[in-house]
């Protein structure tokens, strides 16, 4: 999967690369982590690709990167180092405005529904907004109408009523609905969901996930979905790849990864997600816990080595490669 | 005397606001055995954390109980006063809050909070109280250099571990655990229970764990109770409720949650959103939402009562679905 | 603006009893500004009595030293005095505002100038300064407004630049920059609404500050001599020996407490606003 160059006609999303530093003096990330006197290598080195159509889901952990890619991919922080290719065109190397005409193109939706809506916007103003921005639809009533067909489409009814409410007004589903009208009434290639799900209440989450694959599947839209949930991943993604620390550690197709995960990090989480008895029955050998939240890495090891329960010469000498070990299943470690 | 540790009758707990009585808590009745662990689960808003804080009587105006009786070992709590509280907390009762913030001040040194934690409840002297700090930093799994280290020093899993060690001090006989391991990634979360579930075997506690994450309380609780809009829906043992869940809520429930292994179901939300609580629907609480609601739902509240003889249940239908192996809609 | 947020807000502010006070003040002088010539008995400017008259039945508060009914004088000040003020910090705050969009979303080198230059403004100490600028630019209704506006622009800029600094964060701002909003779209649709509030707030405390220093210049001799401010009342109550008289009392007295009296009315009113519009200020919960 990893390739050096963008095939002609290929991918619709194609990431190479991708690194992202974040100097300590600029960040609230590195605040966090009160010992990082090194800057903190936040995505070191990612690439993946996502096709036409195609679901891929980003798996990790709070702090592992995944949201800080999302943002990379649109362009939101700028990448370090590393290419991203959106439908052939270098994303990493355009300028201001061929940007904005690619935003059309490429959409996200945010974790929190409470934050990702202006308080003093109504749904209307905010469903709206992606056509003010790119000056589209300037007669009204043809703006109206686009509005309350993607509110209907959005389960948003009745709309004409919805239509005039605010953010506070909404449950945390409806507001959610909102953000993904908004995200799709430009009618978007690609589609970012990070974790849109793990604010909201158990029983509305199902209600998103549906819709989303079923717009998912009519839009033909290439997405890439971020979570922390396995099951979740399973559910919405035809591909999965597991990020630790800002590297991907393994990916493949989703029923592979789940029979034969290969990268001890993948097998825990598999573990952890399958039964808990089972997981502390084999704790002995599985991940031990970090003392800090921060360990400062020597470059050029593996960054899962100090929890790793398995060992190898080369886990702290060098940084291990993606191996490709199956059809579309690629893990990076030095046992394999 | 009564088998039971702890015996809830007819829980009843209300904040009074501006904007009318809300009833967090609406007649609630469980018991907990001695060692037993106990899933109360809901989701946000339904009032399982409200009845965790009534426990502990931690409940502040514009709340208070209202009505019935909470029989800890035997003693009311809800006729004692705050000062007899005090004697009874951490004794035997404590808490584990949800965020470790809740629990630890970030300037002192984590030895010097649970020997604190210790000398506020027990008459012990300082090298006591020390050396019982570093048998539960033991406990816990946390190395004993590292009893003069601050809050800020330790990571999110290791925090909720010191949080557990300072509510063990007295070692009580019962635990509340509110969400105590939200927030924390999934491998830490796993090993944080994982030391709960240890602990709960070797100090043969009773343990209440407030989730809004069902999978898990299934996985790792030994029976579970089901909180809707401040009622008590369904009561079971773990293995049985994942075999079979009675209450349509509860079937909701189960059937909006992927699965990691097995075959691909398709996902169904439950329709609509919980009940405004300061005017609640009339009858069962629930039926507004429910796909099996008949008239009779709308107008009298179902009791939580035993159906075929094996689940407590508060429907008027349970008996429709009790018993059916796949009670998939 | 959602009527109901703004309903929410207005209950608020009501609980807020200072703050209802405080806007009842205000709008008293408001209204004694409005209409001061139906309220006041005599033209100020004319002279309707000889000078240095005691209260009477028709004067209420006596004359000045050429003759001038108090009272009218006094009534009339307050347009004088809330006018300049006002229009000092309209000013002040269009300045600060600007200077704290620009600041707190641009970052970088433009918010480190900005910044510097904003703090020396806000370290220097103003009345020295003010009062060297007024003997300079000479007296005049205009000339006050600058010296005043040049100054007390600074801390509402901070204070506004912290604003924008969150509202960069804000889950809102970033999605509409993921949709490929302009800077431009930006500020105008999120920013610049959200900023407003704060700006008013920040407006009513100005105002409160302003209308104390042309207050303190005026007495000090430095404002228009031919307006009848209420600091200018008090330099020529002061010039003409009020203080060592038994007419203190009604030259000096008056006009001081009213000047508290606005200054105070702007405050309450300016915090309460402030506490409304940053929830993180209220008291209690």
């Amino acid at each position: 999967m990893p390739s050096t160059s963008p095939q002609a006609g290929g991918h619709l999303i194609e990431v190479l690369g991708l690194k992202k530093i974040f100097d300590t003096r600029s960040s609230i990330l590195a605040r966090m982590r009160a010992k990082a006197r090194k800057p903190v290598l936040a995505v070191d080195g990612i690439s993946f690709h996502i096709d036409r159509g195609e679901g891929l889901g980003l798996i990790g952990e709070s702090g592992c990167g995944k949201t800080t890619t999302a943002m990379l991919l649109l362009r939101l922080i700028n990448p370090s180092a590393g290419k991203i290719f959106f439908d052939g065109l270098e994303l990493t190397s355009m300028n201001a405005r061929a940007l904005r005409l690619a935003r059309r193109r490429m959409q996200m939706v945010f974790q929190d529904p409470y934050e990702s809506l202006n308080p003093g916007k109504s749904v209307s103003s905010i469903i709206a907004e992606p056509l003010v921005v790119h000056r589209l639809a300037r007669d009204k009533r043809q703006r109206e109408s686009m509005i309350t067909a993607i509110m209907e489409q959005m389960g948003l009814v009745p709309a004409m009523e919805l239509v005039r409410r605010y953010p506070h007004e909404l449950s945390g589903g409806q507001r959610q609905r909102v953000a993904i009208a908004r995200a799709l009434i430009l009618q978007p290639e690609f589609i970012i969901a990070d974790e849109p799900t793990s604010m909201l209440d158990v029983s509305v989450r199902a209600g998103i996930l549906n819709l989303l694959r079923s717009l998912r599947d009519e839009m033909q839209l290439g997405s890439l979905f971020i979570t922390h949930d396995l099951a979740l991943a399973r559910y919405m993604c035809e591909r999965i790849a597991v990020l630790y620390n800002g590297r991907i550690v393994e990916t493949a197709e989703r029923e592979e990864l789940l029979a034969n995960p290969i990268h001890p990090y993948t097998r825990a989480l598999i573990a952890v997600a399958s039964s808990l008895s089972e997981f502390w029955a084999q704790e002995e050998q599985m991940i031990k816990e970090l003392d800090t939240d921060w360990v400062e890495l020597p470059d050029g090891c593996c960054r899962f080595h100090p929890r790793c329960p398995h060992q190898h010469d080369d886990c702290e000498r060098q940084e291990p490669e993606l191996v490709e070990v199956g059809r579309e299943h690629w893990v990076a470690c030095h046992r394999v | 005397m009564s088998e039971d540790l702890l015996l809830i009758q007819d829980l009843s707990t209300s904040y009074f606001t501006s904007l009318g009585e809300v009833k967090a808590v609406n007649g609630v009745s469980l018991a907990v055995q001695e060692g037993e662990m106990l899933g109360l689960v809901g989701e946000s808003g339904c009032g399982k954390t409200t009845l965790g804080l009534s426990i502990m009587k931690l409940i502040d105006p514009p709340g208070r109980i209202v009505s019935g009786e909470i029989l800890l070992k035997d003693i009311d709590l809800t006729k004692k006063t705050e000062k007899e509280m005090r004697t009874i907390r951490w004794r035997d009762v404590a808490l584990i809050p949800q965020s470790a913030m809740n629990a630890l001040n970030p300037v002192f040194k984590i030895g010097q909070q649970i020997a604190e934690a210790l000398r506020a409840h027990e008459r012990v002297t300082t090298k006591e109280a020390w050396n019982r700090t570093k048998q539960l930093l033991e406990m816990v799994g946390i190395k004993e250099e590292r009893i003069r280290d601050y809050p800020h020093e330790f990571s999110g899993g290791m925090k909720q571990r010191v949080s557990i060690a300072m509510a063990l001090v007295c070692n009580p006989d019962l635990l509340i655990s509110d969400e105590s391991t939200t927030g924390l990634d999934v491998m830490t979360q796993a090993q944080v229970l994982g030391l709960i579930d240890e602990l709960q075997r070797s100090l043969h506690m009773a343990i209440i764990m407030i989730s809004h994450d069902l999978p898990l309380v299934l996985d790792i609780c030994d029976s579970l109770a089901i909180i809707y809009a401040g009622k008590l829906v369904e009561l079971a043992e773990a293995k049985a409720f994942a075999d079979l869940p009675v209450h349509p809520y509860s079937q909701g429930l189960m059937h909006s949650i992927p699965q990691v292994h097995g075959p691909q179901a398709a996902c169904k939300s439950i329709p609509g959103s919980p009940p405004d609580m300061i005017n609640p629907p009339h009858g069962c609480m629930f039926h507004p939402r429910c796909a099996f609601a008949e008239d009779v739902c709308g107008k009298s509240e179902p009791v939580l009562k035993t159906s075929r003889g094996i689940r407590l249940a508060a429907c008027h239908f349970a008996d429709r679905f009790g018993g059916r192996k796949d009670a998939k809609h | 603006m959602s009527t109901s947020r703004l309903r929410e807000a207005i209950r608020t502010f009501r609980r807020n009893t200072l703050g209802v006070v405080g806007l009842g003040i205000l709008c008293a002088f408001v209204i004694i500004a409005l209409f001061a010539n139906q309220i006041s008995p005599y033209d100020p400017y004319e002279r309707v009595g000889k000078p240095f008259e005691k209260p009477s039945a028709s004067h209420l508060l006596g004359t000045n030293d050429i003759g001038q009914d108090l009272f009218s004088e006094i009534v009339h000040g307050s347009r004088i005095s809330l006018g300049l003020g006002f229009v000092a910090a309209v000013i002040a705050m269009t300045i600060g505002t600007l200077v704290g969009v620009v600041a707190g979303y641009s970052g970088g080198i433009v918010d480190s100038i900005l910044m510097r230059i904003t703090d020396v403004v806000l370290v220097i100490p103003f009345l020295p300064l003010m009062i060297l600028m007024s003997a300079v630019l000479g007296p005049s209704f205009w000339n006050l407004v600058i010296v005043l506006s040049v100054i007390i622009w600074a801390r509402p800029a901070r204070v506004i630049r912290a604003q924008v600094l969150s509202l960069k964060e804000r889950g809102h701002v970033v999605a509409a920059r993921a949709t490929g909003g302009t800077v431009r779209h930006i500020l105008f649709h999120h920013v610049i609404p959200a900023v407003l509030p704060i700006s008013l707030a920040q407006l009513i405390l100005a105002t409160r500050s302003t209308i104390l220093i042309e207050a303190s210049l005026s007495f000090l001799g430095l404002g228009d001599p031919l307006s009848k401010s209420w600091g200018m009342i008090l330099y020529y109550a002061q010039a003409r020996g009020a203080f060592l008289t038994g007419a203190w009392v009604w030259w000096i007295l008056p006009p001081g407490l009213l000047i508290t009296a606005a200054v105070l009315g702007f405050a309450f009113t300016g915090y309460a606003l402030e506490e409304t519009v940053n929830p993180r200020l209220r008291r209690g919960r």
